[in-house]
């Protein structure tokens, strides 16, 4: 096995970023629900969206393998008629990590809703606009900060994903392998100097990461 | 007219009114968490009532029977909240003309900016400013949408705000410049007095009475108690002379009380209002002698009305005056209906309304 450091560092932060940007609209979507409603269903649905943040890692990649399967439900349906594989391929990487990130992002964005003062959006209304305008010219503008800092921990969180994708795309060096699973492989085959410089790495994305999101938010401030 | 047959749910009480506001200025009177806020909110929709009716003349904005809620934004309603609530992400010309509807008619951005005097903000930020300032802001924001009804909130006016401060100055210029109703909630008699044409007093989620602000707010009763928990006798008179050197401005009611107030530079047979607090007048069986207080009005007891530990004592001098004595004062006078009367009222207990 030899590494190609450069694909590796792409194919990781493109797959974090797909992920998260694919279930981007639809954390805001129920953060924005779990920030304002105030039915029964709610604490049911906030229980739901944590679990996979709880639980662990390989339990949910075991969960996807049953789903996504080529001999499972929505995976054979998936290959039957469009063709399209998503166990062992890139595809269930992005759908591990996103899933696994989700939790956070929907957390992080619910906690931003929640700062912004819900009269703001009726006062809104009262001057004639519609909710959806609202939304788009009062809610997120006031709540994007906490929408990008869980956007970024969210990114942080898929980077190192580990447990689930094993389960559902495996190991495939140039297919499926991302940095943490690059590394995993290299102690396991004893090459533990190359792991190091992996784990360097890894370490340097994520602190630019952050260091990137606390640079937004101060200036937003 | 606003038809208003409501029932809200609040925690501690349920807001039930039925009411129709004729306007074109409806003061909403009482004690604060009484419901007041509750109900502009119910007419803006922001709010929705479990059960009942509401109507913008043959319009209806509310049924529950005929399952009809009318949203905010299809209401055309100018709501100014108590905290202005303007929107800390834009500039106060962005937050004026955030649901301004077209240019074309009279309340064009300029006009309203004019009679508001908020030009000098328009560029700053939110948080720089004062507590009137954003009063202001969220006024022009409100009539800018071209609102059929404005909605002020503004109970803390009176009470925190210094006298070029409070907003009901400026909404009497927009009543003359647009002649749009409003429905204010207000705890200032001298401003409901000149500006509203009706009173509506509201206790515990309940309408205690609806009627002129002269009639609702100068008999004692609920509307008199609630100014600042003291009564304040108001009086409609002329300026029948100026005496400055003696630094006094003799008055007369139509009902021909007649009262000598601290000098004030108005010109004789000018219309004011004065108030007398119902605790700053002193009441005598005979005729005192050797005193300062400059008024003393003869008349007689109309009532005695004992509540609370106090007594309000009706004297009717020419106009009706309410005195509060102590019940004991009420005891060793020996008064009683029908007694002939002397009020002593020092000219500085007198003071200028408007």
């Amino acid at each position: 096995m030899t590494i190609d450091l450069a694909w590796l560092v792409r194919f990781t932060v493109q797959i974090a970023a797909a992920g998260v940007l694919i279930t981007l609209p639809f954390g805001i979507a129920l953060g924005f629900w779990l920030a304002r409603t105030r039915r029964r269903g709610r604490a049911i649905v906030e229980t739901l969206t944590t679990l996979p943040l709880v639980l662990p890692p390989t339990v949910v990649g075991l969960v996807l393998l049953e789903l996504f399967g080529r001999n499972r439900p929505i995976g054979r349906f998936l290959y039957e008629s469009f063709g399209v594989s998503i166990a062992f391929t890139w595809r269930a990487v992005v759908i591990a990590s996103a899933v696994v990130a989700f939790p956070l992002l929907v957390r992080t964005v619910r906690a931003a809703f929640e700062a912004v003062d819900p009269r703001l959006e009726a006062i809104a209304r009262t001057l004639g606009r519609p909710p959806l305008y609202v939304f788009f010219t009062i809610t997120l503008p006031l709540s994007a900060r906490g929408i990008l800092a869980g956007v970024i921990l969210a990114f942080s969180r898929a980077l190192g994903e580990f447990g689930a994708t094993i389960m559902v795309a495996g190991n495939i060096p140039g297919e499926t392998q991302t940095l943490s699973l690059a590394i995993f492989q290299l102690v396991q085959l004893g090459r533990d100097p190359e792991a190091y410089r992996l784990a360097v790495v890894t370490v340097l994305i994520a602190f630019t990461a952050i260091f990137v999101s606390e640079r937004l938010t101060r200036t937003r401030a | 007219m606003i038809h208003v047959s409501v029932r809200v749910p609040l925690s501690s009480f349920d807001l039930d009114v039925t009411v129709e506001l004729e306007g074109p200025v409806t003061a909403i009177f009482g004690p604060s968490g009484v419901g007041k806020t509750t109900l502009l909110e119910t007419l803006a929709g922001i709010r929705q009532p479990s059960e009942g009716e509401i109507r913008f003349g043959h319009e209806v904005m509310f049924s529950s029977d005929d399952n009809v809620f009318v949203p905010p934004e299809r209401r055309r309603v100018g709501f100014v909240p108590q905290e202005a609530l303007l929107f800390p992400h834009l500039n106060v010309l962005r937050n004026i003309c955030y649901g301004a509807r077209g240019d074309e008619l009279e309340m064009t951005v300029d006009s309203v900016v004019e009679a508001l005097e908020i030009g000098p903000l328009l560029k700053r930020d939110t948080g720089r400013l004062s507590g009137g300032e954003r009063q202001r802001v969220a006024l022009a924001r409100a009539l800018l949408t071209r609102p059929r009804l404005l909605l002020l909130d503004e109970p803390l006016a009176a009470l925190d705000l210094e006298l070029k401060e409070r907003i009901l100055p400026y909404l009497r210029r927009v009543r003359e410049l647009y002649a749009i109703p409003a429905v204010v909630v207000s705890h200032d008699v001298f401003d409901v007095l000149t500006l509203c044409d009706e009173v509506i007093l509201i206790d515990r989620g309940r309408i205690q009475t609806k009627g002129s602000p002269k009639e609702t707010l100068t008999q004692p009763g609920p509307g008199g108690a609630f100014f600042r928990g003291r009564f304040e006798n108001v009086f409609d008179a002329r300026v029948a002379e100026q005496s400055p050197e003696e630094g006094l401005t003799r008055v007369t009611t139509e009902a021909g009380l007649e009262l000598f107030a601290p000098h004030r530079e108005v010109p004789v047979g000018e219309r004011a209002l004065f108030g007398i607090l119902a605790e700053d007048i002193l009441l005598a069986r005979t005729a005192p002698e050797g005193l300062s207080a400059r008024n003393l009005v003869p008349g007689t007891i109309g009532a005695i009305e004992e509540r609370e530990g106090v007594a309000m004592v009706r004297v009717d001098a020419g106009d009706p005056i309410y005195v509060r004595l102590t019940h004991r004062a009420v005891a060793q006078l020996e008064l009683e209906h029908g007694q002939p009367v002397l009020l002593i009222i020092k000219t500085h207990s007198i003071h200028w309304i408007a």
